[in-house]
């Protein structure tokens, strides 16, 4: 078995507010073997988004990482000085991020910006960056000529493209794609699906993709993680968890999904909205929208239950008595 | 009966704005020669891609922008002729729901007098029983015990419970017509899936009619009964809502719904899809012929010379040379 990319073991990310301490992400566990896609599905405010930007330590200066693991190239970047950190951003784990225009410098033309990115890390000469622009460029599948325009020019598509070729320019054997394609209409949406699965393919490139769309998980991911509160309540192969999901908060989340390829007659709905993070519910912590709920659900935390393959539930309903 | 809603061969243009150091911006042509109608009772559901235009149609459908030409009847009353003058008899038969309920509400009213002021300007709020009706409309949309949420603000409502308060005032007057424009994009799935239900239910208990707008094939497959697909100013094509799944004509509706994720990984991944190519170009510049022509699959070369007519194929409106003939 080869060693995974990049391990988080009992990641624990704070937002230290005036009313209260927010445990936005509250002990997560998770495994990227290289190459792969995995996904992160989960409503606003589950924590996915404090989840990603922890690993490459992007937070918010109310945000505190104040406890855990992140295993990265034999070190735990939990630990790791400013300089390093420097270092390690975007060359070896790169991100790409909801909102392009927010992204990109308005006032430089793309190919300074992806210039910027690649000497901010090795010392090319000009016809080396030259080259390595055009090359990306044709990999995310945009013409030469995009290289001199600048970010009003382009389209929300081709911006979302630009961002991919920056992530890509160092060569970086993971992307953090936080929402990639959640601005973007649904035609578009579907190159860039395309473009994650290209360089996958061509590249070896792992990708973490942060996502509230179930359906672009379906598309594009081949391990998907279910989070809720804070919390990883589900994990497996993408078909395992979206095809036979085994927490409650799955299944609601996935009934509660309307989708082109059937009718509802019904939409079926999951009650009730997340806790608190200030102060979640103790045990489990769906149990006050859980349909099946017991006793011990708002008393003790359940267990991780394999389920089958890796295939992991956080659930009592699943713990054998 | 005559349709509720009539829309007839509307367009719209936003005029060019004055030059900007010699640089003059074209005129916008947001919609061109659209017509449909819905029956009393029906949701009607308009899908398009940003800068197609469904927006435009959502304001002109409520009174709130006039068409440069065309017209709109709602109730057999030309929502724009010489009855406007009584803006306000036409305007209580329409409620509007608009996709950020943030931005819908004044954030220095309490939800009893957002949800009232309907009611006050129409002078329905004469006999005293104002605060009893504002209860009743805010547990009509799930807002239980209504009583408890007069005195709040929209800030101290969550973004679903927003968009409630946002449907309470919509439906205060008992209106004919809802438009709704897209009312759930801004909200998380469990959150979406309730306030449809609501939307649904409110439908029954009120007799309502949907013009329902949304760039999301999924939600209109459950709760529209026909459906209108809107490409850069243009309806493509009109149809039943299980006809457009099950046999969609026009190429731009084939590709949009093969664009659409399904969250089954097995069937999305097993389907056969085109991507569209490049973007929906600008609309104050379209291309001519059929606006789709530089992005179909199956364009032919009249589609760049000729704009296709709108043929009826088995009760399926198409404007596509596929079906055209000759």
């Amino acid at each position: 078995m080869t060693a995974p990319l990049l391990e988080l073991r009992g990641l624990r990310t704070v937002f230290n507010l005036r009313h209260g301490r927010v445990r936005a992400v509250d002990g997560v566990d998770l495994v990227i073997k290289a190459g792969t896609i995995v996904g992160v599905v989960g409503e606003s405010g589950c924590g996915k988004s404090t989840m990603a930007h922890s690993i490459i330590r992007l937070l918010p200066h109310r945000a505190e990482l104040v406890d855990g693991a992140i295993l990265f190239g034999g070190r735990d970047l939990a630990r790791l000085g400013p300089e390093e950190l420097r270092r390690l951003r975007g060359r070896e784990i790169a991100m790409v991020f909801q909102d392009p225009l927010t992204y990109l410098n308005p006032t430089l033309c793309i190919g300074l910006q992806i210039a910027e990115k690649i000497w901010a890390h090795e010392t090319e000469s000009r016809e080396q960056v030259q080259a390595a622009i055009a090359t990306l460029l044709r990999e995310v599948g945009l013409p030469p000529a995009v290289e001199s325009r600048y970010p009003h020019e382009l389209s929300g598509g081709m911006r979302q493209r630009v961002l991919i070729a920056i992530a890509l320019a160092c060569g970086p054997s993971l992307i953090i794609a936080d929402e990639p394609t959640s601005a973007l209409d649904v035609t578009t949406q579907a190159q860039i699906l395309d473009v994650f699965r290209a360089l996958q393919r061509s590249r070896k490139t792992a990708f973490l993709v942060i996502t509230h769309d179930v359906g672009v998980a379906a598309e594009l991911c081949d391990e998907v993680c279910v989070m809720y509160a804070g919390q990883i309540v589900e994990r497996g192969s993408v078909y395992d968890v979206l095809e036979r999901p085994g927490h409650p908060y799955t299944q609601g989340l996935l009934a509660s999904v309307l989708s082109i390829d059937e009718f509802r007659a019904s939409v079926a709905t999951l009650d009730g909205t997340p806790p608190d993070l200030t102060d979640p519910p103790a045990g489990c912590r769906f149990h006050p929208r859980c349909p099946h709920a017991t006793a011990v659900c708002a008393e003790r935390v359940p267990p991780v239950v394999d389920v089958g393959a890796g295939h992991e539930v956080m659930c009592w309903l699943k713990a054998s008595p | 009966m005559a349709d509720l809603l009539e829309v007839e061969d509307v367009r719209k243009d936003f005029a060019a704005a004055a030059p900007f150091f010699g640089r003059r911006a074209r005129a916008v042509l947001a919609v061109d020669g659209v017509t449909f109608s819905i029956a009393t009772g029906m949701t009607f559901g308009l899908v398009g891609e940003s800068g197609s235009g469904k927006t435009t149609i959502a304001r002109m459908c409520l009174g709130l922008l006039p068409p440069t030409s065309g017209t709109i009847r709602l109730m057999d009353q030309d929502l724009f002729g010489a009855a406007h003058q009584d803006s306000r008899s036409v305007g209580r038969q329409l409620g509007a729901i608009f996709q950020d309920p943030s931005a819908a509400l004044n954030p220095r009213k309490r939800v009893r007098d957002i949800v009232s002021l309907p009611l006050r300007l129409h002078g329905a709020a004469n006999d005293g029983r104002t605060t009893e009706r504002v209860v009743q409309l805010l547990e009509a949309v799930s807002l239980t015990p209504g009583a408890r949420y007069l005195d709040r603000y929209p800030h101290e409502l969550s973004g679903g419970q927003r968009q409630r308060v946002v449907i309470a005032r919509a439906i205060a007057l008992r209106p004919r017509l809802v438009v709704a424009d897209e009312p759930v994009s801004a909200l998380d799935m469990s959150i979406r899936a309730q306030i449809l239900k609501t939307l649904a239910e409110l439908k029954e208990t009120y007799n309502l009619t949907y013009l329902y707008i949304t760039h999301d094939l999924g939600v209109v497959r459950s709760i529209c009964d026909r459906i209108g697909v809107m490409y850069l100013g243009k309806l493509v094509e009109v149809t039943g809502v299980e006809e457009l799944y099950a046999r969609p004509l026009h190429p731009y509706t084939k590709l949009l719904l093969e664009a659409n994720p399904i969250p089954r990984p097995t069937q999305a991944r097993a389907r056969q899809r085109g991507i569209i190519r490049g973007e929906i170009p600008s609309p104050s510049n379209p291309p001519s012929g059929c606006r789709f022509h530089p992005r179909c699959p199956v364009a032919e070369p009249r589609c760049a010379r000729e704009e296709p007519k709108v043929v009826n194929v088995g009760g399926t409106l198409v404007a596509c040379h596929l079906y055209t003939g000759g």
